[in-house]
C-alpha cells in the first residue's frame, strides 16, 4: 500500500464521521422544520452527532515516541529491519527479469500511443481542450500529457466543509451557481471551500446512497501559471452544453465526469446518477 | 479494512514494514476508542502503546482461523482496558467530569462552552450508567469508527444484532438525557 493511500484509508473514519455530523444535523434540522420526521429520531441524531465528536485523534508527539518504541521492540525480537534504500538511485534496484519486463511494457506502451495518436478525434479532442485553457489527462498511455501536472484532488479531511452555500459563498469571490434542476430527492450535503478558488458541493440522495458533487475551480490564482489536471480513465465524449464544449469522462472511481468551462471558472461535476440527469443538472447551472 | 489483511498480518510476523501498514491501519483506531471510553489522554497515550507493544510480541499467537485481525487486536484493548478500569478502581479514582469535555475549546463564546460542557459530562453520566456490553459498542461504533460488520466481528454479534444495539442505546441515551433536562 501507498504512504498516500494509507493515509487516506487513515483519514476516511474521521472523514465519514464529520460527514455524519454535518449531514445528520442539517437533516435534523430540516426534518423538524417540516415536522416530517418524529421528534424521538430527530434527538436520536443530536445524540449521535455528539458520541462522533466525543474521541480525540492521537497527537504526532504520541505517535513518534509510540514508533520508535515499536521500533526498538522489533529491532530487540527479529533485529535490525531493511535499512531504506539510501544513495543517489532513487528507485527500487531491479533485477534482470524486471528490467526486462520494464523494457517490454515502455515498448508496449510507446506503440499503443503512437497508434492512438494516429486517431483524429483523439487529436482533435486534445488539441481543442488545451486551447481552450483545460488540460484533461487521459489515463491511457496514448494521450497521457506530456507537461508535468499537478493532480487537482481535494484533501478531505483538511477543508472547511459549510452546510449551506450561502456560507461558502462568503470565502470566494466568484459565484458559485446553484443548479435551478436537481433530480427528485437529491439533497445538498456540505460545501467545501479550498484556497478560496475551488469549492466542492455535494448533493446526495438519503436513501439510495446516489448523489453528485459539483466543483468550481477559479482561475485565479489556483490554476495561474499551473496547469491542472484532471483524471480520466476509458473513453471521453464530447458534447455541446448550452454553446459549450463539455467532456464526459470516466474518474478513478468509474464515476460519471463531466467538465467545461465558462469564463474563468473551470466547471466538474462527479456522480453516480444517470448521465441524462448529471446533463440536465449541469444545463440548469446556465440558467441561473 | 486492509485489502489481503491475513496475508498482511502473516508477513507482518518477519517483515517490519507488514507491521507498519497494520500499525498506520489500526492505531489511530485503537487511540480514539481509549479516548473515547477514557476521555483521558494520557490514558489513552499509554494504553495505545500498551496494546501495540503486546501485539507485536504476541503475533505470533493471532491464529487466523479464530477470527479476524481487528477482533484479535481490539481483544487485547478491551482486555487493557478492564485493567486500567480495575486499577482505576482500587485506587478509588474516576475520571474527572472537567476532562470529560475535551471538545469545549471548539466553541466560539464562553456560553456555547459552558452548554457543551454541561452537554458532555451530562453525556459521561449516560455513558458510563450503561452496560459494559453496549458502552463497548458504542466506543467501537463512535470512537473506533467501526462499521456495525466490524464491531460484530470484534463483539462475536451478529451485524443486525449490533445495529438494533446501537439503535436502542442511542435512543436509551437520548431518552436519559431528556429526564436530566426535565429535573
Amino acid at each position: 500500500m501507498r504512504a498516500d493511500e494509507r493515509d487516506r484509508d487513515r483519514e476516511t473514519p474521521r472523514w465519514e464521521s464529520e460527514k455524519v455530523r454535518i449531514f445528520s444535523e442539517y437533516v435534523d434540522r430540516l426534518m423538524e422544520e417540516r415536522g416530517e420526521v418524529p421528534e424521538e429520531l430527530g434527538g436520536m441524531m443530536t445524540v449521535a452527532a455528539w458520541l462522533a465528536e466525543r474521541g480525540e485523534e492521537p497527537e504526532p508527539p504520541f505517535t513518534r515516541r509510540l514508533e520508535d518504541s515499536l521500533h526498538q521492540q522489533w529491532t530487540a525480537q527479529h533485529g535490525a529491519p531493511r535499512a531504506p534504500r539510501r544513495g543517489w538511485w532513487p528507485w527500487p534496484r531491479f533485477g534482470r527479469a524486471r528490467w526486462r519486463a520494464l523494457a517490454a511494457a515502455l515498448a508496449a506502451l510507446l506503440l499503443l500511443g503512437s497508434v492512438s495518436l494516429l486517431s483524429p478525434r483523439m487529436r482533435s479532442v486534445v488539441a481543442r481542450t488545451v486551447e481552450d485553457g483545460i488540460e484533461i489527462v487521459l489515463e491511457r498511455a496514448s494521450v497521457r500529457e506530456m507537461k508535468p501536472q499537478r493532480q487537482w484532488e481535494l484533501p478531505p479531511s483538511e477543508i472547511p466543509t459549510y452546510a449551506s452555500v450561502r456560507e461558502a459563498q462568503e470565502r470566494v469571490d466568484f459565484h458559485i451557481r446553484e443548479p435551478a434542476y436537481l433530480p427528485p430527492g437529491l439533497r445538498l450535503e456540505g460545501v467545501q471551500v479550498a484556497d478560496g478558488s475551488a469549492v466542492l458541493v455535494g448533493y446526495r440522495r438519503e436513501r439510495e446512497g446516489q448523489g453528485i458533487e459539483l466543483l468550481y475551480i477559479s482561475q485565479s490564482p489556483v490554476m495561474e501559471g499551473e496547469d491542472v489536471s484532471i483524471g480520466c480513465v476509458g473513453k471521453i465524449q464530447e458534447i455541446d452544453l448550452r454553446e459549450h464544449r463539455a467532456v464526459w469522462c470516466r474518474d478513478r472511481r468509474r464515476r460519471n465526469s463531466l467538465f467545461w468551462q465558462d469564463g474563468d471558472l473551470l466547471f466538474g461535476m462527479y456522480g453516480t446518477l444517470p448521465p441524462e440527469e448529471m446533463e440536465a443538472v449541469a444545463v440548469s447551472l446556465f440558467e441561473e | 479494512m486492509l485489502k489481503d489483511e491475513r496475508a498482511l498480518v502473516e508477513a507482518a510476523r518477519q517483515d517490519a514494514e507488514a507491521f507498519i501498514q497494520l500499525y498506520h491501519a489500526y492505531m489511530p483506531r485503537i487511540y480514539r476508542y481509549f479516548s473515547f471510553r477514557l476521555q483521558d489522554r494520557q490514558r489513552a497515550e499509554d494504553l495505545t502503546a500498551a496494546v501495540f507493544e503486546r501485539a507485536l510480541k504476541g503475533l505470533h499467537t493471532f491464529r487466523p482461523e479464530k477470527g479476524s485481525f481487528a477482533a484479535w487486536l481490539f481483544g487485547i484493548a478491551r482486555n487493557a482496558l478492564s485493567d486500567a478500569y480495575r486499577r482505576l478502581e482500587r485506587r478509588g479514582e474516576t475520571v474527572s467530569l472537567e476532562e470529560a469535555a475535551p471538545l469545549a475549546a471548539r466553541e466560539k463564546t464562553p456560553e456555547e462552552r459552558l452548554l457543551r460542557r454541561e452537554q458532555m459530562a451530562r453525556l459521561e453520566s449516560c455513558l458510563t450508567a450503561l452496560p459494559e456490553r453496549e458502552q463497548q459498542i458504542i466506543a467501537l461504533k463512535f470512537g473506533a469508527g467501526f462499521t456495525n460488520r466490524r464491531i460484530a466481528e470484534v463483539m462475536g454479534l451478529s451485524e443486525t444484532n449490533v445495529g438494533t444495539i446501537l439503535y436502542r442505546t442511542v435512543r436509551k441515551l437520548k431518552e436519559r438525557l431528556l429526564e436530566m433536562e426535565e429535573l
